[in-house]
Protein backbone atom coordinates (compact mmCIF):
# COMPACT_ATOMS: atom_id res chain seq x y z
CA UNK A 1 0.00 0.00 0.00
CA UNK A 2 1.85 3.41 -0.82
CA UNK A 3 -1.65 5.48 -1.75
CA UNK A 4 -0.97 7.89 1.17
CA UNK A 5 2.78 8.83 -0.19
CA UNK A 6 1.63 8.93 -4.12
CA UNK A 7 -1.08 11.52 -2.56
CA UNK A 8 1.96 13.58 -1.29
CA UNK A 9 3.99 13.26 -4.38
CA UNK A 10 1.07 15.02 -6.48
CA UNK A 11 0.92 17.72 -4.15
CA UNK A 12 4.86 17.74 -4.30
CA UNK A 13 4.70 18.01 -8.22
CA UNK A 14 2.00 20.71 -8.28
CA UNK A 15 3.18 22.58 -5.41
CA UNK A 16 6.56 23.08 -7.85
CA UNK A 17 3.89 23.97 -11.11
CA UNK A 18 2.41 26.50 -8.78
CA UNK A 19 5.92 28.09 -7.30
CA UNK A 20 7.78 27.93 -10.61
CA UNK A 21 4.56 29.41 -12.33
CA UNK A 22 5.12 32.40 -9.76
CA UNK A 23 8.10 32.90 -11.11
CA UNK A 24 6.88 32.71 -14.34
CA UNK A 25 4.05 35.18 -14.07
CA UNK A 26 6.36 37.59 -12.15
CA UNK A 27 8.86 37.53 -15.56
CA UNK A 28 11.88 35.82 -13.57
CA UNK A 29 14.19 33.45 -15.42
CA UNK A 30 15.07 29.99 -13.15
CA UNK A 31 16.83 30.66 -10.00
CA UNK A 32 17.95 28.49 -7.15
CA UNK A 33 13.92 28.21 -5.87
CA UNK A 34 13.47 26.23 -8.69
CA UNK A 35 16.18 24.07 -8.67
CA UNK A 36 15.95 23.72 -5.02
CA UNK A 37 11.86 22.76 -5.33
CA UNK A 38 13.00 20.22 -8.36
CA UNK A 39 15.75 18.31 -5.94
CA UNK A 40 13.28 18.03 -3.05
CA UNK A 41 10.91 16.40 -5.52
CA UNK A 42 13.71 14.42 -6.96
CA UNK A 43 14.53 13.35 -3.41
CA UNK A 44 10.91 12.18 -3.17
CA UNK A 45 10.86 10.49 -6.22
CA UNK A 46 14.14 8.56 -4.98
CA UNK A 47 12.22 7.36 -1.66
CA UNK A 48 9.54 6.52 -3.57
CA UNK A 49 11.27 3.94 -5.08
CA UNK A 50 13.34 2.65 -2.06
CA UNK A 51 9.54 2.52 -0.25
CA UNK A 52 8.48 0.44 -3.55
CA UNK A 53 11.68 -1.70 -4.21
CA UNK A 54 11.24 -2.88 0.02
CA UNK A 55 7.66 -3.66 0.11
CA UNK A 56 8.72 -5.51 -3.85
CA UNK A 57 11.09 -7.51 -1.66
CA UNK A 58 8.40 -8.07 0.88
CA UNK A 59 5.98 -9.79 -1.42
CA UNK A 60 3.59 -6.95 -1.77
CA UNK A 61 4.72 -5.86 -5.36
CA UNK A 62 3.37 -3.69 -7.70
CA UNK A 63 0.15 -5.33 -9.75
CA UNK A 64 1.30 -4.18 -13.14
CA UNK A 65 5.16 -5.00 -12.22
CA UNK A 66 6.47 -3.72 -15.85
CA UNK A 67 4.65 -0.15 -15.98
CA UNK A 68 4.83 0.45 -12.55
CA UNK A 69 8.46 0.29 -12.82
CA UNK A 70 8.68 1.73 -16.23
CA UNK A 71 6.53 4.58 -15.20
CA UNK A 72 8.89 5.01 -12.11
CA UNK A 73 12.15 4.95 -13.24
CA UNK A 74 11.35 7.80 -16.41
CA UNK A 75 9.34 9.66 -13.56
CA UNK A 76 13.44 9.80 -12.11
CA UNK A 77 14.91 11.41 -14.88
CA UNK A 78 12.02 14.32 -15.66
CA UNK A 79 13.11 16.91 -12.81
CA UNK A 80 16.71 16.59 -13.52
CA UNK A 81 16.19 17.39 -17.27
CA UNK A 82 13.57 20.05 -16.70
CA UNK A 83 15.93 21.40 -14.69
CA UNK A 84 18.86 20.99 -16.78
CA UNK A 85 16.53 22.18 -20.14
CA UNK A 86 15.25 25.38 -18.00
CA UNK A 87 18.66 26.49 -16.98
CA UNK A 88 19.14 26.56 -20.79
CA UNK A 89 16.29 29.09 -21.40
CA UNK A 90 17.85 32.93 -19.48
CA UNK A 91 14.22 33.86 -19.95
CA UNK A 92 11.12 33.82 -17.64
CA UNK A 93 10.09 30.42 -20.64
CA UNK A 94 12.08 28.59 -18.19
CA UNK A 95 10.20 27.98 -15.00
CA UNK A 96 7.66 27.40 -17.67
CA UNK A 97 9.62 24.60 -18.61
CA UNK A 98 9.24 23.51 -14.88
CA UNK A 99 5.63 23.82 -15.06
CA UNK A 100 4.60 21.75 -17.73
CA UNK A 101 7.00 18.90 -16.69
CA UNK A 102 6.17 18.70 -12.91
CA UNK A 103 2.48 19.18 -13.92
CA UNK A 104 2.93 15.80 -16.56
CA UNK A 105 4.97 14.28 -13.52
CA UNK A 106 1.67 14.86 -11.27
CA UNK A 107 -0.34 12.63 -14.10
CA UNK A 108 2.12 10.26 -14.20
CA UNK A 109 2.22 9.70 -10.67
CA UNK A 110 -1.66 8.92 -10.52
CA UNK A 111 -1.10 6.46 -12.79
CA UNK A 112 1.74 4.78 -10.78
CA UNK A 113 -0.37 4.73 -7.88
CA UNK A 114 -3.41 3.29 -10.38
CA UNK A 115 -0.63 0.22 -11.86
CA UNK A 116 0.83 -0.39 -8.30
CA UNK A 117 -2.95 -1.07 -7.02
CA UNK A 118 -4.03 -2.60 -10.59
CA UNK A 119 -6.87 -0.58 -11.18
CA UNK A 120 -7.89 1.76 -13.83
CA UNK A 121 -6.62 2.01 -17.36
CA UNK B 1 19.91 14.17 -43.49
CA UNK B 2 22.31 11.50 -43.89
CA UNK B 3 25.11 13.76 -45.12
CA UNK B 4 24.44 15.91 -41.88
CA UNK B 5 24.40 19.27 -43.72
CA UNK B 6 20.69 20.77 -42.46
CA UNK B 7 22.21 20.49 -39.17
CA UNK B 8 25.30 22.09 -40.08
CA UNK B 9 23.03 24.56 -42.20
CA UNK B 10 20.69 25.09 -38.36
CA UNK B 11 24.21 25.68 -36.85
CA UNK B 12 25.17 28.24 -39.27
CA UNK B 13 21.93 30.15 -38.87
CA UNK B 14 21.93 29.93 -34.85
CA UNK B 15 25.47 32.15 -35.20
CA UNK B 16 23.61 34.68 -37.32
CA UNK B 17 21.64 37.29 -35.80
CA UNK B 18 17.97 37.28 -36.44
CA UNK B 19 14.84 39.42 -35.56
CA UNK B 20 13.03 36.34 -35.80
CA UNK B 21 12.87 34.78 -32.34
CA UNK B 22 14.77 31.15 -32.83
CA UNK B 23 12.40 27.94 -32.47
CA UNK B 24 13.58 26.26 -29.58
CA UNK B 25 13.86 29.65 -27.34
CA UNK B 26 11.40 30.81 -25.36
CA UNK B 27 8.00 29.30 -25.34
CA UNK B 28 9.32 27.00 -28.07
CA UNK B 29 11.45 25.30 -25.05
CA UNK B 30 8.45 24.43 -23.47
CA UNK B 31 7.08 22.84 -26.65
CA UNK B 32 10.12 20.80 -27.17
CA UNK B 33 9.94 19.74 -23.33
CA UNK B 34 6.34 18.13 -24.23
CA UNK B 35 7.21 17.62 -27.39
CA UNK B 36 9.86 15.09 -25.95
CA UNK B 37 7.53 13.91 -23.24
CA UNK B 38 5.10 12.89 -25.99
CA UNK B 39 7.44 10.68 -27.58
CA UNK B 40 8.78 9.13 -24.94
CA UNK B 41 4.87 8.29 -23.63
CA UNK B 42 3.57 7.22 -27.39
CA UNK B 43 7.11 5.30 -27.67
CA UNK B 44 6.39 3.06 -24.67
CA UNK B 45 2.74 3.24 -24.89
CA UNK B 46 2.56 1.40 -28.19
CA UNK B 47 5.80 -0.87 -27.72
CA UNK B 48 4.32 -2.46 -24.99
CA UNK B 49 1.10 -3.07 -26.73
CA UNK B 50 3.17 -4.17 -30.13
CA UNK B 51 5.33 -6.66 -28.05
CA UNK B 52 2.48 -7.89 -25.84
CA UNK B 53 -1.11 -7.65 -27.52
CA UNK B 54 -0.34 -6.48 -31.06
CA UNK B 55 -3.30 -9.17 -32.64
CA UNK B 56 -6.00 -8.01 -30.23
CA UNK B 57 -6.10 -4.56 -32.12
CA UNK B 58 -3.55 -4.36 -35.09
CA UNK B 59 -5.02 -0.84 -36.47
CA UNK B 60 -5.11 0.60 -33.26
CA UNK B 61 -1.44 -0.08 -32.31
CA UNK B 62 -0.17 0.04 -35.95
CA UNK B 63 -1.68 3.82 -35.08
CA UNK B 64 -0.14 4.25 -32.41
CA UNK B 65 2.89 3.01 -33.52
CA UNK B 66 2.90 5.73 -36.44
CA UNK B 67 1.85 8.45 -33.50
CA UNK B 68 4.88 7.61 -32.26
CA UNK B 69 7.22 7.85 -35.42
CA UNK B 70 6.01 11.18 -35.96
CA UNK B 71 6.05 12.35 -32.66
CA UNK B 72 10.37 11.01 -32.61
CA UNK B 73 10.59 13.36 -35.90
CA UNK B 74 8.69 16.07 -34.82
CA UNK B 75 10.75 16.64 -31.94
CA UNK B 76 14.34 15.46 -33.75
CA UNK B 77 13.17 18.74 -36.40
CA UNK B 78 12.08 21.20 -33.91
CA UNK B 79 15.36 20.69 -31.88
CA UNK B 80 17.30 21.14 -35.20
CA UNK B 81 15.50 24.22 -35.99
CA UNK B 82 17.40 24.60 -39.22
CA UNK B 83 15.64 25.54 -42.76
CA UNK B 84 14.78 22.26 -43.97
CA UNK B 85 14.50 20.70 -40.54
CA UNK B 86 12.27 23.54 -40.29
CA UNK B 87 10.18 22.49 -43.05
CA UNK B 88 10.12 18.59 -41.95
CA UNK B 89 8.47 19.74 -39.21
CA UNK B 90 5.61 21.68 -40.29
CA UNK B 91 4.53 18.24 -42.18
CA UNK B 92 4.85 16.51 -39.05
CA UNK B 93 2.65 18.82 -36.90
CA UNK B 94 0.62 19.05 -39.77
CA UNK B 95 0.48 15.09 -40.91
CA UNK B 96 -0.27 15.01 -36.67
CA UNK B 97 -3.32 17.71 -36.43
CA UNK B 98 -4.79 15.54 -39.45
CA UNK B 99 -4.18 12.32 -38.05
CA UNK B 100 -5.43 13.56 -34.45
CA UNK B 101 -8.64 14.92 -36.20
CA UNK B 102 -9.01 11.19 -38.15
CA UNK B 103 -8.41 9.15 -35.22
CA UNK B 104 -10.60 11.19 -32.79
CA UNK B 105 -13.44 11.23 -35.69
CA UNK B 106 -13.24 7.30 -36.59
CA UNK B 107 -12.81 6.44 -32.53
CA UNK B 108 -16.20 7.89 -32.09
CA UNK B 109 -18.27 6.84 -34.78
CA UNK B 110 -17.08 3.57 -35.33
CA UNK B 111 -15.79 2.58 -31.13
CA UNK B 112 -15.22 -1.32 -32.60
CA UNK B 113 -12.03 -0.28 -34.97
CA UNK B 114 -10.32 0.89 -31.62
CA UNK B 115 -11.08 -1.73 -28.58
CA UNK B 116 -8.01 -0.63 -27.11
CA UNK B 117 -7.21 3.08 -26.56
CA UNK B 118 -4.73 4.88 -28.36
CA UNK B 119 -2.64 8.47 -27.97
CA UNK B 120 -4.74 9.68 -30.56
CA UNK B 121 -8.39 8.04 -29.30
CA UNK B 122 -11.13 10.40 -28.83
CA UNK B 123 -9.26 13.56 -30.16
CA UNK B 124 -6.70 12.88 -27.06
CA UNK B 125 -9.03 13.44 -24.52
CA UNK B 126 -7.36 10.31 -22.40
CA UNK B 127 -3.95 12.87 -22.25
CA UNK B 128 -5.66 15.73 -21.16
CA UNK B 129 -6.55 16.73 -24.60
CA UNK B 130 -2.54 17.75 -25.01
CA UNK B 131 -2.40 16.17 -28.50
CA UNK B 132 -5.02 18.26 -30.48
CA UNK B 133 -3.31 21.78 -28.94
CA UNK B 134 0.02 20.67 -29.04
CA UNK B 135 0.14 20.36 -33.38
CA UNK B 136 -1.74 23.62 -33.28
CA UNK B 137 0.75 25.26 -30.73
CA UNK B 138 3.70 23.84 -33.05
CA UNK B 139 2.72 25.28 -36.01
CA UNK B 140 1.89 29.03 -34.73
CA UNK B 141 5.34 28.80 -33.24
CA UNK B 142 6.55 27.62 -36.29
CA UNK B 143 4.90 30.72 -38.48
CA UNK B 144 5.79 32.82 -35.58
CA UNK B 145 9.64 32.29 -35.85
CA UNK B 146 9.83 31.31 -39.75
CA UNK B 147 13.02 33.33 -41.59
CA UNK B 148 11.78 37.09 -42.31
CA UNK B 149 8.77 37.30 -39.89
CA UNK B 150 8.88 40.13 -38.06
CA UNK B 151 8.82 40.33 -34.46
CA UNK B 152 5.95 41.69 -32.43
Amino acid sequence: MIGWYTTALITASLLVAGWSGIQWARGRAMGWSDLGALTVLEVALLAQLVVSVVLTIAGEGPAEPATFWSYLVTLLFFPPAAGWWGLMERSKWGPAVIVAVTLVMSVMVVRLGQVWEGVGG
Amino acid sequence: MADGSPARRAAAADARPSAAPALRTGPGRVLIAVYVIFTIAAGSRSTVQITDRFEQAPLAFSLSAAAAVIYLVATVSLVLAGRTSRRVAVVCLGTELAGVLAVGTVSLLWPGLFPEPTVWSHFGTGYLGIPVVLPVLGLLWLRRTRPGARED
